[in-house]
This record gives C-alpha cells, structure tokens and sequence, in this order.
C-alpha cells in the first residue's frame, strides 16, 4: 500500500514539482495550494501518512496549520516535513510556532534530499520503492 | 598717515569752542563744532563722525536729550557728556543712558587736556568692546554651526542606520523572494535531468547540468549575500564552545574530497600530534576553513596538491591551506578580503566563479572570534591563506558558559548552580611539588569531580591557577547543589592523590549559589560562590577505628561522630590498612587486645606500610599492659589511652594528638 503524502505550497508550480517528484518515488501525493485547504483535507479520511508545509503562505499560513495540527490529538501524530525559504534566524525566533515539525529543508533544496527525508519520516527502507 | 578721528562738538559758547577744538586738533582729531542742538542733530544725517563730545548746556535741547537721540540713531557712537563743576550727578545719569564717558569742567580750563585723553579711552573701549563682541559673536557663530553640523551628522547617523537596517532586511526579503523561483527552477531542472519528463539526448543532459551548476551559483551568492548583511548588521552572534580541531578538519575535507579528486588535487593535513581543544564557534570555524579549502581546490588544476597545516603558537593556533595552483597577481592580494573582489586568478585557472563574497565573510568571522586572516602568494607556484584563533582563556571560558546557563535558565524558568570545589593548600604544594606535578593531581581530581557529577548535565571549567575547579549546572536547585558539593567533596576527599611521589592530603571547600534563589546576574553568583568558598566547608577530621570488638567499635564511632569527626572502622589490621588505602585517616584509633593480630603487631605493620606510615595513632590498652620493652615498641613515637577510660579523656587526647600532628605538619 503506498504512503499518502499531503502538500501543501502556495506556489503552484513548485507544488506540482514536488508532486512530480515524490509520485515518482512512489508516493500517492495530494496537493493543497494553502493552510486553509490543507486543514480542510485533513477533516476528511483517510489521512495522510506525511505532510510536507511550506511555512509563509497567504491566508492561514504553515505556522497556523502546525499549531492546529499540534493542538490535535489525531493530526499531531502525523509526521510534519516543513519546507521553507524563510532565513535560519527568522526562523530560529518564530521556532515556537512549529515546533511540532520533525524535519525542515530549506529552499531551495536538492530534490534527492527531500525524498530521503521523506523516506526516513515514513521509517521506509531507503532502497525499496514506497 | 591714518585718517584723522572725526569729531563733533556741540558747543554754544563759541570761545569754549575754539579751545576745545585746538586742544584736539593739536592732537590729531578733526573737529567740528555745532553751536546748538538740532545743527548739530542735522549733520548726524549727512556726516559721520567718531566722537560726540556734547556740552550738557545747549541752548535749545539739553544736552542728555542730544545724547540720547545720537544714541537712538547711531546705537555705536561714542558720546562724551560736557558737564559744568559739581554737576557730577548729570554725568552719572549720561553714563546710564549710554555715554562713554564724562568730562568736568574747570574754571581753569585744565579739562581741555583731559578731553583727548578721554576720548583716546573711550575710543579704544569702544574697539575693544567691538572686538570682543566680535569674537562672542565668532563664537556663538562656531557653536551654532557646531550644533548644526552635529545635528546633521546624528540625521546622517540615523539614515545610515535604518538604511543599513533596510538593507538587511531588503536582503532578508530579496533572498526569500528569490529562493522560492529558484526552488521551483532547481526542482523541474532535477527533474528533467532525472528523465521524469521523459528521455533527453546527451546534449539535453549537458545543458541542463549547467543549468543545475548555475541554479546552485545563484543559490550560494543568496547564502553569501544574507551572511554578509547579517555580519554586518552585528547580527551574528557566535556560540562558542570547546572544539576538537582534528575533527572539524577531517569533517570539512571530506566534503571537498569528491571535487578535489575529480580534479586529481591531493588533500594533505598536517596536525601536531597532541593539540588543545579550541574554544570558538565550530560551525563558524568550519564555514572559514571550507571556503579557504574550496577555493584552494578550485583554483588548483591537478595534478597538484592543497595542504592543511595547523599549529599550536603561544597565544593562538593558526590555520594555514595551502594551494599550488596558479597564484594571484601581487596587487590583487591586498583586496582579496574585501567584498565583490572577484579573484583575479592569474591564466591557468579554471572552475567556477565564487560569489566575491567568501572571503569577505571568513574575514568577518574570524574577526569576530578575535583571530586575524591573511593571504600570500607567489604568481606561478601557489597561494597561503592563513587564519589564528586566539587560545582560550580559562576565564573567558567559563563566563561564555556561566552567560549561556543562564541565559537558558531564565528562558527555561530553571535553576542553575555553580559549585566551586578549591584546593584550598593548592599554592603551597604547588611550591613544594611544582606545576606539572599539580595540573596532574587536577586533572585526577577533575577525573574524580565528573566522575561524581556524572548524572547531571554539567560544564566543568577548570581554573589551574588557583587550584579550583567549577562546576556549572543546569536546573539544579539549592538543595540539590548542596547534595552535590557534599558528594564532590567526599568523592576527592576519599581519594589519594600523588605528587612528586608522595601521598598529598587535600585540604578542601567547596562553595555553591543557585540561580535565582542566591543571585540572578553572572556577577552576583559568583561572588555569593567566592564567599562561600572561602567561609569554606572544613573537610572533616577523620579516625580510623580499629577494635575487633563490634560493640565497643559502635560505641567510639557514634561518640566520635557526635563530635563531627568522620569515622571509619574496621575489625583487625589488615582491613584497616586495607581501607586506608583508599580513604586516608587523619587518625588511628588502635585496640591493643586483639585476636590474630594484636595492637602491637598492627601498629608496627601501620609503619611499615607507606599509605599509613605517617597517620598517628592513639593505642587503646589494658591496664599495666604498657609494656614496650618487651613488645618491641621501645622508642616508638605513639600516644595511648588506658582502659577503663572516660570517653571526656579519650577525645581529649584525641584533639591533642590532631593538633600536634597538624603543627608537624607545618614545621
């Protein structure tokens, strides 16, 4: 059974590279073009597996979607992946705000990365497909 | 010949007239003389004179009124009041109303040779006045200015400011704006190179590889470029810590290897076998020395060699890689450090461009960790570049880390402690044994000190100096310091330390303060934790029991307790010599009567042993058992206790036998 994975990214074209990319690792991929959207998905089943966050997002950001995800008994176990172009030291003062992630991958990063990561989330083994 | 004074007279009487004006005349003035008031008025329009000289008693105006007028129309004039005798009080009300100055008449006529004495005064009272008016106003003008000039240079200050501030965060701003395109490029390139889009000819696959290499330009010209606004807007704070240089070197050439043997360029290191951690932040440190490796690498064409070198100099250890590649051009080395300074690497040298901003950045870096970065290079045969990092100061250590606990402790709403543990005899026996015999006895003692703190999370700093070692740790409260010292202090004061040879004995104390309970600032703490230390913690005197009697062994242990001493028992002989090895007595308290082994033999096996030889000891005897003569004891150097005794005379004889030890032990 593959793994779901959930994306969530306000810049369209990069969503649908990460969608490339990942189903092509074999990956079943959902897109979400905000925070709004995502939180919606995740009301539904099943839920996904991962979910990969950017963090500045218009509307309900990734800082929004984390704490929600954080404040929920169900969404706080799945593991958050979250993407960001945001420089290290903003970062490092609004940590707070997503502590509930369990990896971060700064843009723009090496897509091979992204996918060992997502692997390593997942507790995949690295060499067999998803 | 200077240009006469103009005066004007007024007079009315026209024989005073003429005396008075040949009187000036003859000294040099050119005078004209008004016979009333208002002709004399009338010429102040047309003419300009220096003087007014006026007599108080004119015909149509009085005299004050003429004054007051010249004075109204011409605010600088010098007017000089003409009074009759013992008409002084008119004179005096003149002055007020602004006349230079007073002349009386004398019925002699003596006056006239005061006037242009009187004159001369006042015109140079006036020069003066003007002159000093002139400087005040010089003055006043240089402190306007210089208020201006400070207003515009604080206005300037300000702009600069938030314009620098702009720029950080336009740079802050630009390199995400630019970061989130270059991640939708980098990721569809990856891609397409990966065939997900569908198969490429060799040709496509090239191109896009060049593509991948420029995407990754423009993403560390980002990096670089946000470094540098951070650097420079004094954002970049350093967590220094102790760092093992041989695995920071190792770590940041491995990540050059691939390019390096791609290019056939050997990677040499040369470390000092045994080198002293550094403190500094290791990250920062690492960033330096890749971006000397990598540059080394880029601008060498193999077959050639880059080299590591580190040494170890009094006061910093320094860094050198070494390239033998093409070389810079003599005039470009002095720019190398500066911002945008492409290299201009002499012809020869291939490999992609940097950022202009690399060594910008180490220079910062290793300014900031006080250290200073250089560069040399012969044209056609390679370049040095060359960084030192100042060797630590014990001091500067353990405020880095007392200021990062607490800085911690405040955000984690946690205690903190510091425990001092000090040596307290350290300078003597540093002077007995010499330093490298006690930075060795330290260092078993701090071995024994993190051995006892092994359960807590602590930075222990270790001042050789002063023979104290501190111990910092994190979310320990008071009661748990206390608990803490207590254990450290037992721990090395059970323990036998050497020196030259001999067993040491350690006179200890130890201090604590707690944050918040004690003090809140770094300063405070410590001097709560000096003074405590110094009020110190007195090791406790401790006896060995040896008795075979388990009853009378309890019996001495819980009096000797109850007076504070530490007590340490034991059943025959051998087992006492076998416990003091490890917990050394400052006293033996030694039963005569025993089985197997009896006093006599014990004590003699106590000399003979060195762990024990030097403890005294008090023998415990049978009444008329003091036989030492036959028991071999002749001549020895031992103090006794009869039996039946009062245990009053048993602990008296105990602090006489302690004191006359420890005044041996000072002579």
């Amino acid at each position: 059974m593959p793994k779901r994975l959930l994306l969530v990214d306000d810049e369209l074209e990069l969503l649908q590279a990460l969608k490339v990319r990942l189903s092509a690792a074999g990956f079943l991929c959902e897109t979400a073009q905000n925070g709004q959207v995502a939180l919606d998905r995740l009301s539904r089943e099943p839920l996904p597996d991962l979910i990969v966050l950017d963090l500045l997002m218009p509307e309900v950001s990734g800082y929004e979607v984390s704490r929600r995800l954080q404040a929920s008994e169900r969404w706080s176990q799945i593991p958050l992946l979250v993407l960001t172009a945001v420089p290290e030291r903003t970062l490092e003062q609004a940590a707070p705000l997503w502590l509930g992630a369990v990896a971060v991958l700064h843009k723009p990063f090496d897509s091979s990365i992204l996918v060992a990561k997502v692997r390593q989330l997942l507790k995949l083994d690295p060499t067999t497909d998803a | 010949m200077t240009v006469p004074v103009r005066v004007l007279l007024f007079e009315d009487d026209e024989g005073q007239g003429i005396l008075a004006r040949d009187a000036l005349v003859k000294e040099g003035f050119a005078v004209e003389i008004a016979h009333t008031g208002r002709q004399g008025l009338e010429r102040l329009f047309t003419e300009e004179f220096a003087v007014y000289l006026i007599d108080k008693q004119l015909p149509d105006i009085a005299g004050i009124e003429v004054l007051q007028r010249i004075r109204t129309i011409k605010p600088h004039a010098i007017c000089i009041i003409v009074t009759g005798h013992g008409d002084e009080a008119a004179a005096v009300e003149a002055m007020k109303l602004g006349a230079a100055d007073y002349v009386v008449k004398s019925p002699s006529m003596g006056h006239l040779a005061a006037l242009p004495i009187v004159i001369r005064e006042g015109l140079d009272r006036v020069r003066l006045r003007g002159e000093r008016e002139q400087l005040q106003t010089e003055l006043w003008e240089h402190a306007r200015l210089l208020e201006e000039r400070n207003a515009e240079l604080r206005r300037a200050n300000e702009e600069l400011k938030r314009l620098d501030q702009l720029k950080t965060d336009l740079v802050s701003m630009v390199s995400h704006e630019l970061r989130t395109p270059l991640a939708t490029i980098k990721e569809f390139t990856a891609i397409l190179a990966d065939q997900l889009g569908g198969p490429l000819t060799a040709s496509q696959q090239e191109f896009l590889g060049i593509i991948k290499g420029n995407v990754d330009r423009l993403s560390r010209i980002i990096d670089d470029l946000l470094d540098m606004a951070k650097i420079e807007a004094g954002r970049v704070l350093l967590h220094k810590g102790f760092i093992e240089v041989r695995p920071l070197v190792d770590q940041v050439i491995a990540s050059m290897r691939p390019m390096a043997e791609s290019k056939q360029v050997a990677i040499r290191v040369e470390l000092p076998p045994e080198l002293s951690a550094a403190f500094a932040d290791g990250d920062k440190i690492a960033q330096v020395l890749l971006n000397l490796l990598s540059n080394a690498v880029k601008y060498t064409d193999g077959p050639g060699t880059v080299s590591i070198r580190v040494q170890e100099h009094t006061d910093t250890v320094q860094f050198d890689v070494t390239d033998t590649g093409t070389g810079i051009a003599r005039e470009d080395v002095p720019k190398l450090f500066q911002k945008f300074q492409q290299f201009q690497r002499l012809p020869g040298a291939s490999g992609s461009k940097g950022t202009g901003l690399g060594l910008a950045i180490s220079k910062r870096l290793i300014e900031l960790h006080g250290g200073k970065i250089w560069a040399a290079s012969e044209p056609g045969r390679g370049s040095t570049f060359s960084f030192t990092l100042p060797k630590y100061h014990v001091e500067e250590v353990f405020r880095e880390f007392l200021h990062n606990g607490i800085e911690r402790a405040k955000r984690n709403h946690a205690p903190l402690s510091v425990i001092v543990f000090s040596i307290q005899n350290f300078q003597e026996l540093k002077n007995l044994y010499g330093l490298e015999d006690m930075s060795l006895l330290l260092r078993d003692a701090e071995a024994v000190i993190r051995e006892a703190i092994r359960r807590q999370a602590g930075d222990v700093v270790v001042r050789w100096q002063r023979g104290e070692m501190i111990v910092i740790l994190a979310e320990v409260g008071h009661e748990a310091a206390q608990v803490i010292a207590d254990r450290m202090l037992r721990a090395v004061a059970g323990r036998e330390f050497h020196a030259g040879g001999k067993i040491v004995r350690l006179s200890l104390s130890t201090g604590f303060a707690t944050y918040p309970d004690d003090a809140v600032t770094e300063d405070e703490l410590l001097a709560v934790t000096e003074k405590r230390v110094q009020q110190g913690v007195k090791p406790r005197t401790r006896i060995m029991v040896i008795d075979d009697e388990p009853k009378i062994r309890r019996f001495l242990q819980e009096a000797l307790e109850l007076r504070e001493y530490d007590v340490l028992t034991a059943a025959n002989g051998p087992d006492a010599i076998e416990r003091l090895k490890s917990q050394p007595a400052d006293l033996i308290l030694l039963d005569v009567m025993m089985p197997v082994l009896n006093g006599y033999e014990v004590y003699h096996l106590l000399k003979e042993t060195p762990s024990t030889r030097r403890i005294p000891v008090i023998m415990v005897t049978g009444q008329g058992e003091r036989k030492d003569r036959e028991l071999g004891m002749d001549g020895a150097n031992y103090h006794y206790v009869a039996k039946p005794f009062q245990l009053e005379d048993l602990l008296a004889k105990v602090q006489e036998v302690l004191q006359q030890a420890a005044a041996g032990a000072q002579t």
